[in-house]
């Protein structure tokens, strides 16, 4: 027996390299491997380590396990699965995040600054499908992926002490929604009057990591009116 | 049932336990006692559970008045403590009687002091732990710190159990040694961790004790985001290392040099700004 600091496990036909993160964390990484395939290599864990899985974090191209087994067990189920029934992958969720631009406090200089119209933004940022790549940064922020190119913007230079809930943002390639009014530094196109976290409710969040998004325009009027 | 007023309390006092596991797919922070060992000390001494809530008392003193007989203890940071007019001993019960205040200080050494309160305090509940997270508004008394007014109350009144703790205050100028052991982006180093005095900054707080005293240089300024975790060492743009506490979020951006241990944590949260120690790596890997 040897002890390394990284070993290669081949699991979901997928190479990881499997290192510790922390006491009871295994943190699984793939260079090359897409956001897909994260998030359907964290479903069947899920399905696999069962109670014995406290916690698990999915992001770009990793996915961190905490486990109430040794890590070197996890990473002997992980190596040894290999059957795999289908009904284990959950149904594609799909989610329309009414936004309105009009809340936009940043809407005109991100326009003005990648050389749009308001009105050719807006169009290009409704036109696309997102999909939900990640939760993280605070409580329900949801980062998503599929922002045009052409629209990507630089973060803020000087973050704001408080972005309201359920303000729509751009930092850099990425979009995102901030849950909960919290400093921030992207720059914000939008609002959405969709609440995206709740405490007291189960599941806290109406979307999860691999649903895809679509934003659906609404009036001021109909933001101040939304309810649900 | 206990019952603890609060009298007096400027900052920064919170309701802690061993904090929240398995919203972390949510983003939620783990959050709990800074140092979860002097918690289990006041937990101890008081009778009550290994994974009760406890008040986290940092900063600056907090003055109680009891409206029952309530069995306390405190543990952790260095403070001066007083039953009315007697001076009372660290990590060792008493039981307040109706009407005694209970007077404590500003740490005078250390940074996190734990009251601990026989029985279970009665508080807001969320994802499964009372641990104040006031960022989001979760747990403690309806998310946020203890005020002047709020009453503190357990559910149950249990027995009251003579105890203490024999503990020897660490020495002063005592040569101060963190453990960790390596993480993903330790290899983009050029200097190890070792081999640097740090400095506890001035800017540290319950998300991430900042180290200052060397800038660390690194190959790696940022990563694609991924997982982090309370004693994860992330390498800031500038330089400089930041230690991820118990409110930390559960992803980020830096790179991750080190993983001081669970062990060590509270140990590191303890030291006051401006206090020095060194790192000491631990090897640790996967036995195949």
């Amino acid at each position: 027996m040897s002890v390394k600091a990284v070993i290669s496990v081949l699991f979901n036909d997928v190479s990881w390299n499997l290192q510790i993160l922390g006491e009871g964390v295994l943190l699984l990484t793939s260079p090359t491997v897409s956001l897909e395939k994260v998030q359907d290599s964290a479903r069947w864990i899920q399905v696999l380590l069962g109670p014995q899985l406290i916690d698990l974090v999915a992001s770009y191209q990793s996915i961190a396990l905490y486990t109430t087994i040794p890590i070197e067990e996890t990473a002997f189920l992980l190596k040894t699965a290999k059957y795999r029934s289908g009904n284990e992958i959950g149904q594609r969720e799909e989610i329309e995040i009414p936004i309105c631009y009009e809340l936009g406090v940043d809407l005109k200089n991100v326009a003005e600054g990648i050389g749009l119209s308001v009105k050719d933004l807006i169009d290009k940022h409704l036109k696309a499908a997102y999909r939900a790549a990640l939760i993280g940064f605070i409580p329900g922020f949801l980062y998503l992926t599929g922002l045009p190119s052409e629209l990507s913007f630089p973060r803020r230079s000087n973050p704001r002490k408080k972005v309201e809930e359920g303000s729509v943002g751009i930092g850099g390639t990425q979009a995102g929604i901030y849950s909960l009014a919290s400093p921030g530094g992207w720059n914000i196109i939008g609002r959405t009057p969709l609440i995206l976290f709740q405490k007291d409710k189960i599941p806290p969040m109406p979307v999860h990591v691999g649903a895809r998004v679509k934003f659906k325009r609404i009036s001021q009027s109909e933001f101040e009116t939304w309810e649900g | 049932m206990g019952r603890l007023k609060i009298l007096k309390v400027k900052m920064l006092a919170t309701i802690q336990d061993h904090g929240r596991f398995g919203y972390r797919k949510y983003g939620i922070p783990q959050s709990g006692a800074m140092d979860v060992a002097s918690l289990n000390q006041a937990n101890y001494l008081v009778g009550n559970r290994r994974n009760s809530a406890g008040i986290e008392i940092s900063l600056q003193g907090l003055i109680l008045q009891a409206q029952a007989a309530t069995a306390i203890a405190l543990s952790g940071a260095e403070v001066v403590a007083k039953i009315n007019e007697t001076q009372i001993s660290m990590y060792h019960s008493y039981e307040l009687k109706p009407l005694d205040t209970l007077i404590i200080s500003a740490p005078l050494n250390g940074v996190y002091t734990y009251l601990g309160i026989g029985g279970a305090l009665q508080g807001q509940y969320d994802f499964g732990s009372i641990a104040t997270y006031l960022m989001a508004g979760f747990g403690g008394l309806e998310g946020r710190p203890l005020e002047k007014g709020d009453e503190l109350r357990t559910i149950d009144d249990p027995p009251f159990y003579k105890r203490s703790i024999a503990y020897e205050e660490e020495a002063l100028f005592n040569k101060v040694i963190i453990r960790y052991m390596q993480s993903p982006e330790s290899a983009c180093l050029q200097t190890e961790l070792d081999e640097m005095v740090f400095t506890i900054g001035r800017e540290s707080n319950r998300m991430g004790i900042r180290l200052e005293g060397h800038a660390v240089s690194s190959e790696v300024k940022e990563i694609v985001s991924s997982a982090v975790t309370p004693g994860m060492i992330q390498l800031l743009p500038d330089g400089s290392p930041i230690v991820l506490m118990k409110d930390c979020q559960t992803t980020g951006g830096y790179p991750r040099i080190g993983k001081v241990l669970d062990a060590d944590l509270g140990k590191l949260a303890q030291l006051m700004p401006g206090t020095s120690f060194t790192f000491k790596k631990v090897s640790q890997g996967l036995h195949c």
